[in-house]
C-alpha cells in the first residue's frame, strides 16, 4: 500500500476517533450509558473495518450504513412498535403522567373554605408558608407535613422570607405550585398565587401501595381498564395512558367491517394508480428524451431546461394549482377546452385527474434520467450496429432499450413504490374523494395510505397512531413483497449485459 | 450512400412533440407566474397575466417577518452540502455493490430498497424524538440545527440513488477494472480514475435530483428549524399558505419562482456533463 | 511515528472541543413564559406581551407557529407555557394531558356560552379571547335593498345570474365547499332547515342524539336539491373562488367570516353584513361560533412558571388586554365589557349576525361530523345524490362511529 493511501486512512480514522472520544466523554459525564456503549462499539467496528486489509466492501459501505441505521432503520422500528399499543388521543402519555393529571383535575375548592394570605419562608433546607387567615385570626405555619399554629403575627425566629425574585425561580415556584398542606379535616391548603392560598379538597387520591386510584368519599378504588380509569358512575376519565395491546390493531383491520369493507377496492386502485403512473411518466419521459437526443435538434439545452421546470416548482404548490385548474365550473381546463368535465367530482374523471397531475409531476424525472442514461450509452455501440446495416428502430430496441432498462429498472420499481405511498398526490388534489356510497371514509381516489390517514386521524376517537401504524405495516408488507418479487425478475435483466 | 440519406431524417416532428409537451408542462407554471406578478389578492379566474406588478416580490424582500434572503442562503447551504454528501455516499455504496462480491450482497440491496417503502409520514415522530434527545446532549446537531437536518437527510442517501448508480456502474465493463488492476491500481484509484469519469452524466443527474428533492423538503426541515431565521425556503414560504383561510398565493408564488431559479441554473450548469457523453471513448486498446 | 503524532494532536483537539461543548450548555434563564399562537394570529399578541412583560417583570415571548400540530409531539424544553387555539381543541388537549384547569376572578364579564366553550365538566380550561362566526355579506351595489327572507334572496340571486349568463366568473351565492366539503360554512343551512348535529345544549351534548337526519330537516331537504338544480349553491365553489368572486364584484351574496374582512375592505366593493335570512319559518339559520382562547399547558408546571402563567392568563382576561388585542386581531373580544367598548362597526355586525350561534361541540364525537356532514353537502350540491339520501347516510355513518 502506498503512502498516500495510508495517510488518508490515518487522517480519516483520527478524525473519527477524536470526534467519537469527545462524544463519549460528554455522554460519560451525564451518565447516559446506552448511547455510550453503542458509540464505543460503533467506533471499534469502524476502526476494525478500516484497518483490516480484508473487509473491502465494508469500507465503502460503512458511512452510508451508519446513517441508514440511525435515521431510517431505528425510526422505522420505533414507529413499528407503536402498532402494538393503543397510542392515540387520550392514550398518549404514561400511566404516571395520566395519574398526575387526573389528581390535579379532581381537586376542587371547598365551599366556604378557609382562605389565607401567606409569606413563603425558609430555614436552611426547610421551606414553609406563614399563613394569615383572610377573615382574621391566628396565623399558622404549614408545610407538606401539616400545620402548626403560631403564637405571634411575625414569622418565627431564624426563618427568612423568600424574596420575590427567589420565589419566581423555577425550583421554588415548582415547590410552591406542588405544595399541599394537609389539614385536620382531610382537605388541604394550596397556593393559588404568590400571596394567597385556599382550601381545596381532592375527589380522588392515589394509593401507592396498591397502585390504584381511590375515590375519597367512599374509599372504593376506581376501575381501571384498557388504559383508562373510570369514575364510580362509569364515566371514563381523561387522560388515559398508553398500553400494549398486542395484535389488537391488526385484528381490528380484519374484523372491523368499516375498515375492511372498502379495503379491497382501495387496494386495487392503489396498484392501478402506481402502475399507471410509472408507465405514463416513463413513456412520456423516455419519448421526450429520445426526441431531443438528436444532435441536429437546435437549442437542445433550452428545450431541456424548459421541460424540467415542472420539477423545479414545489410539488405542493403545483398540485393545488392543478386543483384550481380542474375546477369544473371555474377552472381553466374546462374553459380552454370548452367542456364541462367534472374533473374532481366524478369518480372516474377524478381518477383520470390524479393520473394526469401525477404525469405532469413525474415525467421530468423520467426525462432527466433517461437523458442521462441515453447519453451514457457508448456511441460506438450504435455506430457499430449501424455500420452493420441495422435500422434506427433495431438499434433502439436491441441495443439502447435493454441497456436503458438495466439502468432504469430499479428506478421504475422505486417509482412504483413511491406512488404506491403517494399521499400528497392524492390528498391535496381530491382529498381522496369524491365520496363513494360503499364507505363513509374511502372515496373514489383514496389509495391505501390516504385511506389509512383518514381512518386514523378523522375518526371519532381523535388521532389513532397505533391503528395507523398497524395498517401502514400491512401496506408495507404488501408493497415490499410485490417489489421484492419484481427485483428477483430484474436479476435476469442484469445478466443480459 | 444509404447512411448519408438516413442522416437527412426529418427533424421537424421532434420540435412538434417537444412543443406539445412544453404546453402541457408550462400551463400551471403560467398560472404561478401570473400569481407571482399579479396584484396582491389574486383571483384564480384570470390566468393569462395581463398585469405585471412587483408587489409580491416586495413583500418577500421588505417585510421584516420574512427574512427571505436568509432563507435562500440557508436553503442553498443545506441543500448543496446535503446533496453532495448524499451523492458521495450513494456512489461509494454503489461501487461496492457493483464491484465487490460479498455475502448478503443481493439481500442487502433488495433490503435497502424495501426499507424505503415504509411510509415516511409516520417515522417523523420517531426522528423528532431521537434528535430531541440528541439535542439535549449535543445542542449543535440536534433539533434546531441545520447540521442535524443534514445528518437526517443522509439517512436516506443509500436509497434509490444507490441502486440507480449501481445499475449504471454495472454497464461499465469489468474489463476496465481488470485492466487497471493489471496496471497496479488499487480499488480507490480504479474508482477515481476510471469509474467516476465514465459515470459523470449519471452523477450529474443524481446530483440534480437530490438537490431538487432536498430543496422542496418541507416535512423534515420544519421539524428541525424552529426559528424564522433558520428556515429554509420550503419552510419559510409555507407560512404564507398555512393559515386556514388566509392564504397569500401572491408572495408564495413569487417565492416559489425564486426557489425554482437555482434549480434551473444548476441544471444549465450540469447539462454540459450530462450530454458530454463519452467523447474520450471507453475502451482503450 | 506519524501515527503517534496524529494521535496526540487529535486527543488535544478533542479535549478542547469537549470542554467548550460542556461550557456551552446554557444555564436556565430568568423567568420566561412562552406563548404559541398560529401564524396569522400571533401578531395580535405581541403588543400585549411587551406591555405585560414591562408591568410584571416576567418576559413573555410570543412564538408564531406555522404548524400548531407540533404541540402534539413537542418535548419539554421546546414546549410553550400558554397555547392559544380554538375552543374545540380542549377536548383532545386534555385527553393528552397537555393543558391544566385555571380559575378566573372575573368570570362574570364573560357570556355563559363563551365560558361553556372552554369548560370540560366543571373546570375552566382557558381564557376566552375572541369569538367569531360567519355571516351574510351582501354587495350593496348589486343588491340595494336587503332581502327579508331567503326566498327573496334566492330570487334576486337567480335574476342576477341570468343577467350575467355570459360572465363565467359569476357566482350567485358564494359559500365555500370544494371537494372536501365544508360543514362549518354550510351549518346555517342545516339549522335553517330544521336540522341539528347533537341533541342537548352547549357543554352538555348528547352524542347519541344525532339530528342530521331528523324528520323536519329531511322534509325540508328538497329545497337543497332545488338550489342545486337552479345553480344557486354548488360544491365546486372553493374558498378561493368564493372570495375572488365577491371581491371582484361578481357575487351578490357571500357567506364568510371576519377573517376575510380585510380583503373585502381592500377590494372596494360596498358591502353590508347581516344574518342569513330565515329559510323556513320557525327555524333560525344560526352559524357555529368559534372561540379563541389561551390555555395553560402542563409544561408550565414542569418549567416552574405555573403561578406566573396563571397570573398572565388572568391579565389576558381583563378588559384592557382584550380590547387592545381585539383591535389588532379584528375580532370581537370575548369579555363583554370590552365588547361594549369595541368600536369596529363591521365586527359588531358580525356579532349581531351571530346572535344565537352555537359553539362548536368539543366532544371527541364531533370529529366524525365534519367528514360525514361535509361529504353529504358535497354529494347534494354536486348532483351525486339527493339531499335526503345523502344526509340519511351521513347520520348513519355518524351513529356507527360514535360508540
Amino acid at each position: 500500500m502506498n503512502l498516500k493511501s495510508i495517510t488518508m486512512r490515518l487522517l480519516f480514522l483520527s478524525a473519527v476517533n477524536a470526534t467519537s472520544l469527545w462524544a463519549a466523554y460528554t455522554l460519560f459525564t451525564i451518565e447516559n450509558w446506552a448511547p455510550l456503549i453503542i458509540l464505543l462499539f460503533a467506533t471499534f467496528l469502524i476502526d476494525f473495518i478500516y484497518f483490516s486489509p480484508r473487509t473491502n466492501a465494508s469500507k465503502w459501505l460503512i458511512p452510508g450504513t451508519i446513517f441508514l441505521i440511525i435515521f431510517q432503520i431505528y425510526p422505522v422500528m420505533y414507529t413499528a412498535v407503536t402498532a402494538f399499543t393503543n397510542y392515540s388521543t387520550g392514550h398518549s402519555v404514561s400511566r404516571e403522567e395520566a395519574i398526575d393529571g387526573l389528581l390535579k383535575q379532581n381537586v376542587e375548592p371547598v365551599e366556604n373554605g378557609d382562605q389565607y394570605s401567606f409569606i413563603a419562608i425558609h430555614l436552611g433546607e426547610r421551606k414553609a408558608l406563614f399563613l394569615t387567615p383572610a377573615n382574621g385570626g391566628d396565623s399558622i405555619i404549614g408545610d407538606e407535613k401539616g400545620v402548626k399554629s403560631s403564637n405571634n403575627s411575625a414569622i418565627p425566629d431564624g426563618w427568612v422570607q423568600f424574596s420575590n425574585e427567589e420565589l419566581k425561580t423555577p425550583d421554588i415556584q415548582k415547590w410552591l405550585t406542588a405544595l399541599q398542606i394537609p389539614l385536620a379535616n382531610g382537605n388541604f391548603l394550596q397556593a393559588d398565587s404568590f400571596t394567597t392560598a385556599i382550601e381545596n379538597r381532592s375527589l380522588i387520591k392515589f394509593d401507592a401501595e396498591k397502585n390504584q386510584l381511590i375515590d375519597v368519599a367512599s374509599g372504593e378504588s376506581l376501575k381501571e381498564k384498557g388504559g383508562n380509569f373510570y369514575y364510580l358512575d362509569g364515566t371514563r376519565m381523561e387522560p388515559g395512558w398508553k398500553i400494549w395491546v398486542g395484535f389488537t390493531n391488526f385484528t381490528d383491520v380484519v374484523s372491523n367491517e368499516r375498515i375492511r369493507g372498502p379495503f379491497f377496492r382501495v387496494l386495487i386502485w392503489t396498484f392501478a394508480y402506481a402502475i399507471l403512473s410509472v408507465l405514463t411518466t416513463f413513456i412520456l419521459g423516455l419519448t421526450l428524451a429520445l426526441t431531443l437526443n438528436n444532435s441536429r435538434v437546435k437549442g437542445q439545452r433550452v428545450w431541456r431546461s424548459l421541460l424540467i421546470i415542472p420539477y423545479a416548482i414545489p410539488g405542493f404548490l403545483s398540485i393545488l394549482v392543478w386543483a384550481g385548474l380542474l375546477n369544473d365550473d371555474y377552472g381553466l381546463m374546462n374553459r380552454a377546452l370548452g367542456t364541462h368535465i367534472p374533473w374532481l367530482f366524478d369518480a372516474t374523471w377524478a381518477k383520470v385527474s390524479t393520473l394526469l397531475v401525477n404525469l405532469w409531476l413525474g415525467f421530468p424525472y423520467m426525462f432527466l434520467v433517461s437523458t442521462g442514461a441515453l447519453q451514457s450509452i457508448p456511441a460506438e455501440l450504435s455506430e457499430a450496429a449501424q455500420m452493420d446495416g441495422a435500422s434506427n428502430k433495431v438499434v433502439f430496441s436491441r441495443i439502447k432499450l435493454p441497456l436503458l432498462l438495466v439502468t432504469m429498472a430499479p428506478l421504475l420499481i422505486g417509482s412504483f413504490a413511491y406512488n404506491f405511498n403517494n399521499f400528497g398526490g392524492i390528498y391535496l388534489l381530491t382529498g381522496g374523494g369524491p365520496a363513494q356510497n360503499d364507505s363513509d371514509v374511502a372515496g373514489a381516489t383514496d389509495i391505501l395510505i390516504s385511506y389509512t390517514y383518514k381512518l386514523a386521524f378523522s375518526s371519532g376517537k381523535g388521532a389513532q397512531y397505533g391503528l395507523a401504524t398497524a395498517i401502514s405495516i400491512i401496506i408495507f408488507f404488501i408493497v415490499a413483497s410485490v417489489s421484492a418479487l419484481s427485483f428477483k425478475r430484474t436479476k435476469a435483466l442484469e445478466n443480459l449485459n | 450512400m444509404m447512411m448519408k440519406k438516413r442522416n437527412r431524417d426529418k427533424v421537424w416532428w421532434r420540435y412538434l412533440v417537444a412543443s406539445i409537451a412544453l404546453i402541457f408542462s408550462l400551463m400551471p407554471v403560467i398560472w404561478v407566474i401570473g400569481a407571482a406578478f399579479g396584484p396582491a389578492g389574486l383571483t384564480t379566474q384570470s390566468v393569462i397575466p395581463h398585469v405585471f406588478v412587483l408587489d409580491n416580490f416586495k413583500v418577500l424582500f421588505t417585510d421584516e417577518n420574512v427574512p427571505f434572503l436568509k432563507w435562500y442562503r440557508n436553503s442553498l447551504i443545506v441543500c448543496t452540502s446535503a446533496a453532495i454528501l448524499q451523492v458521495s455516499i450513494a456512489t461509494f455504496a454503489a461501487y461496492a455493490f457493483s464491484r465487490f462480491r460479498f455475502k448478503g450482497r443481493r439481500v442487502s440491496l433488495v433490503g435497502l430498497l424495501v426499507l424505503q417503502m415504509f411510509p415516511q409520514l409516520l417515522s417523523i415522530v420517531a426522528i423528532y424524538i431521537l434528535m430531541y434527545k440528541v439535542h439535549l446532549v449535543f445542542p449543535a446537531i440536534g433539533t434546531g440545527s441545520a447540521i442535524g437536518l443534514i445528518l437526517v437527510y443522509l439517512g436516506g442517501a443509500m436509497g434509490y440513488n444507490t441502486y440507480l448508480l449501481k445499475g449504471f456502474f454495472d454497464t461499465i465493463p469489468k474489463e476496465l477494472d481488470e485492466a487497471a488492476k493489471v496496471d497496479g491500481a488499487t480499488a480507490g484509484q480504479t474508482f477515481t480514475k476510471i469509474i467516476l469519469p465514465l459515470a459523470t452524466p449519471m452523477l450529474a443527474v443524481v446530483m440534480l435530483l437530490s438537490f431538487i428533492g432536498l430543496l422542496n423538503d418541507f416535512v423534515l426541515a420544519s421539524l428541525f428549524l424552529q426559528t424564522t431565521d433558520k428556515y429554509t425556503l420550503a419552510v419559510g414560504l409555507q407560512a404564507f399558505i398555512s393559515g386556514q383561510y388566509e392564504q397569500q398565493w401572491g408572495p408564495f408564488a413569487a417565492g416559489a419562482l425564486l426557489t425554482a431559479l437555482p434549480v434551473i441554473i444548476l441544471f444549465q450548469f450540469l447539462q454540459r456533463y450530462i450530454v458530454e457523453g463519452l467523447s474520450a471513448g471507453s475502451v482503450k486498446g | 511515528m506519524n501515527k503517534k503524532r496524529l494521535g496526540i494532536v487529535s486527543m488535544l483537539a478533542s479535549v478542547t472541543l469537549a470542554s467548550s461543548a460542556l461550557l456551552a450548555v446554557s444555564a436556565h434563564a430568568a423567568s420566561t413564559i412562552t406563548i404559541w399562537a398560529g401564524n396569522e394570529k400571533a401578531p395580535s399578541y405581541t403588543a400585549w406581551a411587551a406591555d405585560y412583560s414591562a408591568r410584571s417583570g416576567v418576559t413573555v415571548k410570543v412564538v408564531a407557529k406555522t404548524n400548531m400540530g407540533d404541540f402534539d409531539k413537542v418535548q419539554d424544553a421546546d414546549a410553550p407555557d400558554i397555547i392559544i387555539n380554538a375552543h374545540d381543541t380542549i377536548g383532545k388537549y386534555r385527553a393528552d394531558n397537555k393543558i391544566e384547569a385555571i380559575t378566573l376572578s372575573n368570570t362574570k364579564e364573560f357570556d355563559a356560552n363563551t365560558l361553556a366553550a372552554f369548560t370540560l365538566g366543571t373546570k375552566l380550561y382557558g381564557v376566552p379571547l375572541q369569538t367569531e362566526n360567519i355571516a351574510l355579506i351582501t354587495n350593496t351595489k348589486l343588491v340595494p335593498k336587503a332581502p327579508k327572507t331567503f326566498a327573496e334572496l334566492e330570487a334576486i340571486a337567480l335574476k342576477l345570474k341570468k343577467a350575467n349568463a355570459s360572465n363565467a366568473n359569476f357566482v350567485p351565492l358564494a359559500v365555500q365547499q370544494g371537494t372536501g366539503g365544508d360543514a362549518y360554512h354550510m351549518f346555517p343551512f342545516l339549522t335553517g332547515l330544521g336540522g341539528y348535529v347533537f341533541g342537548g345544549t352547549p357543554g352538555k351534548w348528547n352524542v347519541y342524539d344525532v339530528g342530521v337526519d331528523n324528520a323536519k330537516f329531511i322534509k325540508n331537504s328538497s329545497m337543497i336539491d332545488k338550489w342545486y338544480k337552479e345553480g344557486l349553491i354548488k360544491a365546486s365553489v372553493t374558498w378561493d373562488v368564493a372570495r375572488s368572486a365577491f371581491t371582484s364584484g361578481n357575487a351578490p351574496f357571500y357567506i364568510t367570516g371576519p377573517w376575510f374582512l380585510d380583503d373585502i375592505r381592500k377590494s372596494g366593493v360596498s358591502y353590508r353584513i347581516s344574518a342569513l335570512p330565515v329559510i323556513v319559518p320557525g327555524f333560525k339559520p344560526v352559524p357555529y361560533s368559534g372561540v379563541q382562547g389561551a390555555m395553560m399547558t402542563t409544561f408550565a408546571t414542569t418549567h416552574g412558571v405555573a403561578l406566573e402563567t396563571k397570573a398572565a392568563l388572568q391579565d389576558l382576561a381583563t378588559v384592557n388586554a382584550q380590547l387592545s388585542i381585539s383591535k389588532v386581531a379584528l375580532r370581537s373580544p370575548a369579555n363583554t365589557s370590552a365588547q361594549k367598548q369595541f368600536t369596529d362597526k363591521d365586527i359588531a355586525a358580525f356579532g349581531i349576525a351571530g346572535a344565537g350561534s352555537i359553539p362548536m361541540p368539543t366532544v371527541a364525537a364531533n370529529n366524525v361530523m365534519w367528514g360525514a356532514v361535509g361529504g353529504a353537502w358535497v354529494k347534494a350540491t354536486s348532483g351525486q345524490s339527493t339531499a335526503a339520501a345523502a344526509f340519511k347516510a351521513a347520520a348513519k355513518s355518524m351513529r356507527d362511529q360514535i360508540e
